[in-house]
């Protein structure tokens, strides 16, 4: 579409391009910010490009778009995931995006700023980059451990050792330590929703290893730089 | 405005492979003759906008003029007062913002001439701009208390700009003997970073309740209300019980009136006079120096602006940006200073090519550290009004009064998150 414009103005010598380029495509909204305008207000928390240096602000860099649309939209309705859900079914480009209960800290008191069509934008935005490998500490027995514990419980839908996105899967590799602490305490506390597969391999590591299975496994992902 | 010639217009469309995104996300060729861009104050409103105009245009000359070689940030500088953190790590150089192109002067801007488009430095210097984005931060009124002069700062510090300033309320504070009394004086809105204060109050009481435990806290406040009230008392109450006496305006009938550095004592509008073996003096501020020099003040102090482009509605092609500009809406504070950097660089980029600057948006969220395991914050996104005429609240809110420890201490981590991001957001 840029590339339409540019020979657009070159041809009728136009380059003072008009401002309202956009607005069949958001048809009874006001005109959209930039992607970087939007984005900008993420990058100062998450860091530059979503590659956040943490120590504990979750990296942005490389989610694939369909989970950034569904943890966006669980923020944005609070706890009313059904309204969340009507919002995702309103756009057939979403019909892969799942919803489930979060917990946030600022995000769900942030997201209902935002439009679907500006969650959609910086939602791209993040998913062309490449993934971001955190560099941090982790204690090498416990990712070793955590290694085997991956292959036998998350490898099947977390492929390549959670590093993979393949099938909108969220990356878990390379995440900040204190961020993948605080979801697995709210997955296995009930804050967080997931799928039924991952609640039963889930239940099934806290049955034989414990909390230690977590932080076998949280290890193991920090340990992917 | 660019007069477009048909030497310029082949220029122009010879030149495609220098395609930026302006605006709303529109295609921007540049143009042969290459524009100016000065930047007055590498903080952290400065610091973004020359890299986010460099970033979006690498066509663009953007110079940062700024006096220091480093930059405290403000933000955290209360966790070094309070012994938590090293001032170390509150310092960042000018380097990451030299290497993506853009020409960092260390030099002291004296003077601009909005007719001739150029800043001159104490070095004798002048720099021509296209466009001017001024981020001078804060000055404080020397002349609004009795007694508080530049002098008596060395006595009874505000460190309300992070330094050496910082850097000595520490020390009077670790020099002070257990049972003393530390005092502290807010000033009325409005000021820089509104909870900045209260935070300062923890991190102090932090500090007494580990290591002087029978020290007080005596706040004399100008106003009756303050930032984030209801949690910081809350916090108070939980973690600081009975170190904390907290005065509002009423009682002081608005602040303290009078200093006096010999004795060590402040008196109130209210003629009350209080002892204190420690003394931190937050006077009211203004717009910095170099604001009111270029015209660019109104009777407040403080700059008025389009909200949309942040340009002066004083002096024309001049943007003011960070705590010194009047931003309708929005606090005065770190994030808000990055946001409002963004919505500029952005106009600035677009006004420079005569293209109609893009929607902005803005945002601000602001932690508070009450204790190393119990943060707070406030969080808010933004749209323009309407009518322009204010940045309108669209959603956010404040850490709710019956959080959990758990996400109390999640904050904390968020908190450090912010803080080394942001930072990297300016300086990397």
């Amino acid at each position: 579409m840029h590339s339409r414009f540019i020979s657009l103005a070159i041809l009728t010598g136009a380059l003072v391009l008009p401002p309202t380029l956009h607005a069949d495509e958001h048809e009874g909204e006001a005109m959209m910010a930039s992607v970087e305008m939007l984005t900008g207000a993420c990058v100062a928390c998450h860091g530059p490009g979503g590659a956040s240096v943490g120590p504990a602000t979750p990296s942005l860099a490389g989610l694939p778009a369909v989970y950034f649309i569904g943890a966006m939209l669980s923020y944005k309705h609070g706890q009313d995931l059904d309204a969340a859900e009507a919002e995702a079914a309103s756009d057939p480009e979403l019909e892969d995006v799942e919803i489930f209960a979060r917990h946030g800290t600022i995000m769900d008191r942030l997201a209902s700023g935002y439009t679907l069509a500006e969650i959609k934008t910086m939602a791209h935005y993040f998913a062309d980059k490449s993934v971001a490998l955190a560099t941090q500490e982790f204690d090498a027995e416990l990712a070793s451990k955590g290694e085997a514990l991956h292959a036998d419980n998350c490898e099947k839908c977390h492929e390549e050792g959670g590093r993979s996105t393949i099938d909108d899967m969220v990356p878990l590799a390379g995440q900040w330590k204190p961020y993948l602490h605080y979801s697995m305490a709210d997955f296995h506390g009930g804050a967080r929703g997931m799928p039924k597969k991952m609640k039963s391999r889930l239940e099934d590591v806290m049955e034989t290893e414990g909390e230690g299975g977590l932080a076998a496994l949280i290890n193991y992902y920090a340990s992917q730089q | 405005m660019t007069t477009l010639t048909r030497r310029g217009f082949l220029k122009a469309t010879g030149g495609i492979a220098a395609v930026g995104t302006i605006g709303a996300g529109f295609p921007q060729l540049a143009l042969g003759g290459n524009k100016s861009v000065v930047v007055i104050g590498g903080g952290a409103a400065g610091a973004v906008a020359a890299k986010r105009i460099k970033m979006a245009d690498s066509s663009i000359n953007v110079t940062l003029i700024e006096a220091n070689d480093h930059h405290y940030t403000c933000f955290m500088s209360n966790e070094v007062i309070g012994g938590g953190r090293d001032i170390s790590t509150i310092r960042h150089g000018y380097d990451g913002l030299a290497s993506h192109g853009i020409q960092v002067v260390h030099a002291k801007a004296t003077g601009v001439d909005a007719e001739a488009r150029t800043v001159t430095t104490d070095g004798g210097d002048s720099f021509s701009y296209d466009r001017l984005v001024v981020s001078p931060g804060i000055d404080l009124k020397w002349d609004a208390i009795e007694g508080y002069d530049m002098a008596a700062a060395e006595v009874m510090p505000h460190a309300w700009k992070a330094g050496p300033q910082t850097a000595l309320l520490r020390s009077q504070l670790e020099a002070m003997e257990d049972g003393g009394t530390f005092i502290i004086c807010p000033p009325g809105n409005p000021f820089r970073c509104p909870p900045g204060p209260y935070e300062r109050i923890c991190q102090v009481a932090h500090y007494f309740k580990e290591n002087k435990p029978n020290s007080k806290i005596l706040v004399l406040d100008a106003k009756d209300k303050f930032s984030k009230m209801g949690l910081f008392t809350q916090g108070w109450e939980r973690r600081y019980d009975g170190m904390i006496e907290w005065i509002s305006g009423t009682d002081t009938a608005g602040g303290i009136a009078e200093v006096n550095t010999a004795d060590m004592t402040v008196t109130t509008e209210f003629d009350d006079t209080h002892k204190g073996a420690v003394i931190n003096v937050i006077p009211p501020q203004s717009a910095g120096h170099i604001a009111q020099a270029a015209g660019l003040t109104n009777d407040s102090g403080w700059c008025p602006v389009h909200l949309d482009t942040f340009e002066s509605k004083l002096v024309p092609g001049v943007h003011v940006i960070g705590d010194a500009s009047i931003a309708t809406g929005l606090p005065k504070s770190g994030y808000a200073a990055n946001s409002e950097a963004k919505v500029c660089a952005a106009a600035v980029v677009a006004m420079l090519a005569d293209v109609e600057p893009g929607t902005p948006s803005y945002v601000n969220t602001c932690y508070s550290l009450i204790a190393p395991d119990y943060g707070i914050s406030v969080a808010a996104v933004y749209r323009l009004a309407e009518d322009k005429s204010k940045i309108a609240k669209v959603a956010g809110g404040l850490t709710p009064s019956d959080a959990s420890d758990e996400m109390l201490a999640r904050e904390v981590e968020y908190a450090y998150s912010w803080y080394n991001n942001i930072v990297a957001d300016m300086f990397a």
